[in-house]
Formats: structure tokens, sequence, C-alpha cells
């Protein structure tokens, strides 16, 4: 889901990216998994992109890489009513093996059928045609996602009780 | 004040009543389909929500994605805009339903003066002078003559749950009623999912004066 300008509308006063600004921001991005960044800040807008990643990235990069992007690439300042999904800031590019599963409704994404449940899979799980991948609620109706393929849980991208879109990617599945 | 409204419609309307919204301070949800994710509306909201693939049907229509939108971002208040559930009696119920504010008029509103035989029925007991026409809904082809001889030609045929010009047809001759009758009866049917038909004199060459009244 996006959101973006949380600051209902005010334009910020105070001045823009300096030199400094985007030197540190590039030397964040030193290291990490992360290839695209962009930060707005008030009327301004930095964008960040990076050389093409190595073609076969290690499982689960994608929780690595939007834990530290996402404080980053917030919109300044917070004062915004929380949104429950994360800033989308960080894109992967080149298309990885896979079979994505997309959410079908607007709802809430949840890993387990219950809070004290263990979940559906896991990265890594081994998984049928038809299988259960996990729960996205909506209006109180919990709907039960299948897996339209068979294969292996490559990546999990979306993290538990957050609310996702129509067309929200889920699961990336392997050919086991 | 709301806190949060969730726009229920995109385009110009989208953008202004994002407009007004961020006038007031009120936060604002775009709602979307898959091929709308790069509308200017979107864009102006400061968040938005995919609800669906491209077919108006399965998404700006889509009452429960609608709802579960609202929903997830919190909002308190949904504004339909015009077209689209803006004047779906049912949608507005919903809404009232589940503690969400519909921006518009009541439901049981909607649903008087949505059923154009219902709504010349209230204004009737109102005492409002209305064109010569039917009572009711017509039972069928052979009703429809009778009461288009009674009133005098031209009459026009129209749909009761129609709007937009459609389900309607002028008719001059009284040998002409009945096809005419089935003919916008069908059409009704198609596009709205009610054939009920009702009619009344014509009027060629009115002068439209319209007032628009606006109460809280």
């Amino acid at each position: 889901m996006a959101s973006k300008k949380a600051d209902g509308g005010k334009e910020q006063a105070t001045g823009g990216f300096t030199l400094g600004d985007v030197t540190r921001l590039v030397d964040s991005l030193e290291g990490s998994d992360v290839r695209t960044l962009v930060w707005t800040r008030g009327g301004e807008k930095v964008v960040i992109r990076r050389g093409p990643a190595p073609v076969n990235v290690v499982s689960s990069p994608a929780q690595a890489a939007v834990a530290p992007a996402a404080p980053v690439a917030a919109p300044v300042p917070a004062a915004a009513p929380p949104s429950a999904a994360p800033a989308k800031a960080p894109e992967k590019a080149p298309e990885k093996p896979g079979h994505l599963v997309t959410s079908p409704f607007v709802g809430t994404f949840y890993r387990a059928p219950s809070p004290d449940s263990p979940p559906f899979v896991d990265v890594g799980s081994i998984v049928k045609k038809g299988q259960v991948l996990c729960i996205v609620e909506a209006m109180k109706l919990m709907n039960e996602i299948e897996a339209e393929v068979e294969g292996k849980i490559a990546e999990i991208l979306v993290l538990n009780a957050t609310p996702v879109e129509f067309g929200e990617k889920l699961f990336r599945i392997e050919s086991a | 004040m709301f806190k949060k409204v969730l726009i229920a419609n995109r385009g110009e309307i989208a953008l202004r009543v994002i407009r007004a919204c961020r006038e007031l301070g009120i936060g604002t949800v775009a709602v979307h389909s898959t091929a709308d994710a790069d509308s200017l509306h979107v864009r102006f909201a400061d968040e938005a929500v995919c609800i669906g693939p491209p077919q108006s049907k399965l998404s700006y229509l889509d009452t429960r994605a609608l709802l579960s939108a609202a929903e997830v971002t919190g909002a308190d208040a949904i504004h339909p805009g015009y077209g689209f559930l803006s004047e779906n009696p049912a949608f507005a119920e919903l809404c009232e339903k589940l503690g969400l504010k519909f921006i518009g008029p009541r439901s049981e509103m909607l649903r008087l003066m949505g059923n154009k035989v219902a709504a010349r029925e209230a204004m009737e007991k109102a005492g409002l002078p209305l064109l010569p026409g039917a009572r009711g809904v017509l039972r069928d082809g052979e009703e429809a003559e009778r009461i288009a001889r009674q009133i005098g030609f031209p009459v026009i045929l129209k749909a009761a749950a129609g709007g937009g010009g459609r389900g309607m047809k002028i008719v001059r001759e009284a040998s002409d009623v009945r096809k005419a009758f089935d003919g916008a009866s069908t059409e009704a049917l198609a596009a709205f999912g009610d054939g009920s038909m009702y009619l009344e004199r014509y009027v060629e060459e009115p002068r439209h004066i319209e007032l628009q009244m606006v109460a809280d």
C-alpha cells in the first residue's frame, strides 16, 4: 500500500537536501541489498538507484532490506495518522525466479490461523497446489489463500498482521 | 469533523473531493484499480489502496473491497463522488451499519428518490403538481396504451429505475405504444436490472429550471 505525504499537505518551510545528506544516503546503501531509495522531504525528492544486483539473491533479503530502508525512506515529518503498512521504498527490479502469490482482496494478512497457532508456512516450506499459505481477513471474514502451484516458499513478502491491497505480492514460490 | 475520508471514486470528482478534504485538514484515502495505479487522484491523496482489477464491477463497484479498504486504513467516512455507488441505497445502508459515515443522502432517501415511481408518489403526496401520467408501475403494454390514450399524445415511457436517458421512449401514436413499451422495458432490464416502466405526458421544448438546496 502506498502511503505518501503524510503531513496533510502542509509545505515544509525548512530547506532541502544538502550534498552531505545525499552522500550520507549513498553511503548508507553501501553493503546492503537495497538498490533503490526514494526520500521525499517537503517539496524535494531524492532518488538513488544502484547497479543491477547479482541474480541469485539469498532468500529473504526482502525482510532485511525493508527494515533499514523504511525509517530512512519514510516521509518527514511523521505527524501523520499512522499507516500500518511500511512505505514501499526498495524495488527489486530484475525478476526473481518463481511464482508470485498475490492478494485477491483488500484486507489484513495473517500468517497463521490464529494468534496462538504456528504459521501456515515458513521460508523453505514445501507446498502443494491448493495448500493454504495464509489468511487475508476482510470485513471480519477470514479468507484462506491457497497456493496455485507446488514448490518451495522462497520469500514471504509481507509482515504478519499488516494491511494488504488487491494484487499485493505475498509469497514467492520456486520449483522445489 | 472526520479525521480520514476514503473517496470511493476516481478522476476529476475524486480530485475535487481530495482537494476539499485537504483544505479542511482531513486525511484522504484514494482507491484505484490496477489500471488506474498511476492516476492523478491516487498521487494526490495521502494514502492509496488498490482494490481490484480494471473492471468497475470488481473494483469501484465492489462494496466489499471498498469497505475493507476503509477498515484497513481506518477511514471514518466514505465520499462516493457521483456515479458508481453514490446513489446505491444498499451501499449507503451498509456504511451506516458499519459505523462509517456515508457522505451523501440517507439510504432511505436514496431508496425513495432512486425509484422514479416512488418519487412521483412521494411528490404527489406532498401536494406538488406533476405531469399527467400513470400512477404506479405499468402492468404491460396494453395498460400503457390505455393510459396513454387517456392522457393524450405525445407521451414518454420511462424506466422506474432508470436514468441517463436510457430505457426511455417517446411515443406519438397510439399504435406505437406497445412496441415502445417492450423495447424500453428490455433496455431498462439490461441497463438497470429492473424493467419496470411508467409513463407521463411528454413536454416538447421544455425550460429546465433546477434549484439545488444543501442542508445538514
